[in-house]
């Protein structure tokens, strides 16, 4: 592996206020920025418990030139994004008696018979070499309104919208964001299908063994391999800006060490590599400081190091272990400590001196936690007679409710809107990914062929 | 290793005397070591240091310890016919020797314990024993979980068991610049089973040496 430049000996453990971090940076001969061969398949596994479906029918783009790209059928990158999002019932294109490219077009009675409550529609055309023009449109069809098009309609009450021109690489993105526009106009919620995921995948056995820290679309299109080594990567969190990811990598012999990888530029950078554990980076929501867990001391604490700087501050000091930090806001954090002889969730305000709160009762094992965007809510891993699931608890209501129904799951993290939880699972022993909305309604597996996926981490907006 | 009862005992007793206080007190069974020595009255761990952390569950069952030393990638099927019976010398190519109980060099736990059982403090006695005689070797302390639960957690476990095997080594006297530790958590099994038999291999320290492998 090994053409990164070795971490210099720290020889004696650093103090623990303002300590000032070596900042290495870090030839990116690792990097390889390519599309992995690798596709991940996402299987719907149950929607079962969802009862109010919405019918929604997606009318094939309409298509005058014929492009023939993969990415040029938007209206079924659409479909499957609305589909997957378990909240809309995607009525079969072929029980469409007609194929309108605008609401002008639409015929209200034939759409009566599919039992449709909206309906979008649209085309695709090339305007220029490589550069496209994609436009759709929305319809109420029980009020027979349009809600979504490109130019304000009669009642003028339309928003301006839905006109695209992009590059044949956006063509993709592009269906994403028109799901994204029919998702929030029909639920009230933010759509997410324009989101990425890192995840980490490990293949081969023994001294073969490789890791990999990877990306890709949430529909599992897109697959990147940022880094490829022979030795363990974990924990990958994202800068909310989405630019960063940073995680613990175990490259250098006798050491681990955090790394702050800039995704564009391709830059790595040992943020800290000292005695001891360098574990369960947490990036803050102002995109300034990392919680992060050192052990240089004794046991396992938790520190909070500004990024830019390297400033190290301890936010915790007990004999017990207390680590994986997971940032409520920029001012408070809730971590697992088994100070109490088991593991269990606590909520610490930085600068407050006062000890940390204990949140979680039931059950012996709580630990792991993620936040949701708006800290209302966590999503933790809750040992249940033996079997490790993936659990929320509203800290206002303090109610623990369980999602999954697995036996290994672990690593939650929520979708930028909060209506979704990505996990890792163990499906016929093979390590997968889950998702599961958070009213526990929807559920679905991304697997990869032959390797093992984990320690997923739910990208921010874009 | 009856032969070397005594003399581990002895061992102990002057370590104890020597180390800080909080270091024995963190070890019940160091502990009962040095009672049989000179030096029993230790003070109480002191709350202004850096404490050391508490086993996070009672001690294992002594029917839960047999694990010790039944399997390891270094462990050759010799190395598995049983203890033996004398202890045998050593010398400084004990270690390289598959059949000298320097073979040995991985220690297993109980589920979420960082506690070493008897078995597991005497074979760390013979390991401190060799590396207290060649103050030039080093060994670096591996700490692993099973699979179960939080990755991150199961981090700061390893790290709690590399360092309980930490303190057996310095208490025995080895230079604190002879080891180091390094925690794996669930990332490296030695078992990629997922049955209770897996776990059990899993939840281990290994002893890596500097220049073997």
């Amino acid at each position: 592996m090994s053409k990164l430049k070795r971490p210099e000996k720290v020889t004696r453990p650093p103090t623990v206020y303002a300590l000032l971090l070596r900042m290495v940076l870090l030839v990116s001969a690792l990097l390889i920025s390519t599309i992995a061969s690798a596709v991940l398949r996402i299987e719907i596994t149950d929607t079962a418990g969802v009862q109010d479906t919405i019918p929604i029918a997606i009318v094939p783009f309409a298509n005058p030139g014929g492009i023939n790209l993969p990415d040029a059928d938007i209206s079924a990158i659409v479909s499957d994004d609305l589909t997957r999002s378990g909240r809309f019932n995607v009525l079969p294109a072929n029980q469409l008696l007609s194929s309108p490219a605008t609401t002008a077009e639409v015929d209200f009675n034939d759409l009566r018979v599919s039992g449709a409550e909206y309906l979008a529609v649209g085309k695709i055309e090339q305007i220029a070499n490589g550069q496209f023009d994609v436009q759709f449109e929305l319809i109420d069809v029980l009020k027979k309104e349009q809600m979504l098009a490109y130019a304000p309609n009669a009642q003028g009450v339309v928003e301006y919208c839905c006109r695209y021109r992009v590059g044949a690489q956006q063509l993709r993105l592009t269906g994403h964001t028109i799901a994204n526009q029919i998702y929030e106009q029909v639920t009230g919620i933010t759509g997410v299908f324009n989101t990425q995921f890192a995840y980490i995948t490990a293949a081969g056995t023994g001294k073969n063994k490789r890791f990999a820290l990877e990306l890709a679309d949430i529909d599992g299109a897109n697959v990147t391999r940022v880094l490829e080594i022979s030795r363990p990567i974990l924990s990958p969190t994202w800068s909310p800006d989405g630019e960063q990811l940073a995680y613990v990598s175990f490259e250098f012999p006798g050491r681990t060490a955090i790394i702050v990888h800039h995704l564009a530029r391709a830059e790595r950078r040992k943020l800290i590599s000292i005695e001891g554990i360098n574990g369960a980076p947490a990036w803050s929501p102002d995109g300034r400081r990392l919680a992060l867990s050192l052990s240089h001391r004794g046991s396992p604490d938790i520190y909070i190091v500004n990024v830019s700087s390297g400033q190290l501050t301890q936010l915790t000091n007990e004999p017990s272990i207390e680590t994986e930090a997971a940032w409520l806001d920029d001012s408070s954090i809730v971590f697992t400590s088994n100070r109490s002889g088991t593991p269990q969730l606590y909520v610490k305000t930085l600068g407050d001196r006062s000890p940390a709160k204990r949140l979680t009762f039931e059950g012996n094992y709580n630990a792991g936690a993620t936040a949701s965007p708006d800290g209302s809510t966590i999503a933790f891993i809750h040992n249940e007679d033996g079997n490790f699931r993936i659990a929320k608890l509203e800290l206002e209501s303090k109610v623990l409710e369980v999602l999954t129904q697995g036996s290994q799951d672990e690593s939650p993290s929520f979708s930028p809107n909060g209506e979704m939880i990505l996990f890792a699972t163990q499906e016929n022993g093979k390590e997968v990914l889950g998702l599961v909305s958070i009213d526990g309604l929807v559920s679905q597996r991304i697997s990869l062929a032959n390797e093992s996926v984990r320690d997923p981490a739910w990208g921010p907006m874009r | 290793m009856i032969n070397n009862k005594t003399e581990m005992t002895g061992r102990a007793s002057v370590a104890c005397s020597l180390s800080s206080a909080l270091l024995c007190g963190a070890m019940v069974v160091v502990l009962t070591s040095c009672a049989t020595g000179q030096s029993v009255d230790v003070p109480p761990p002191s709350s202004t240091q850096n404490p050391l952390p508490a086993p996070p569950q009672p001690a294992p069952a002594p029917s839960e310890t047999a694990a010790v030393g039944t399997v390891s990638p270094v462990q050759t099927n010799d190395a598995l016919a049983g203890s033996p019976v004398d202890a045998p010398p050593i010398t400084r190519e004990s270690i390289r020797d598959p059949r000298h109980p320097l073979a040995r060099r991985i220690v297993f736990f109980d589920y979420n314990s960082s506690q070493l059982d008897e078995e597991s403090i005497e074979l760390l006695t013979l390991h401190a024993q060799y590396l207290s005689n060649f103050r030039d070797v080093r060994v670096r302390l591996e700490g692993h979980t099973d699979e179960r639960g939080s990755r991150e957690y199961n981090i700061a476990l390893g790290d709690n068991r590399s360092k309980a095997v930490a303190r057996i080594l310095n208490l025995q006297g080895v230079d604190a610049g002879q080891f180091s530790t390094l925690s794996y958590g669930e990332e490296v099994p030695l078992d990629e089973g997922n049955s209770e038999s897996s776990y059990r291999r899993n939840r281990r320290v290994e002893l890596v040496y500097e220049g073997l492998s």
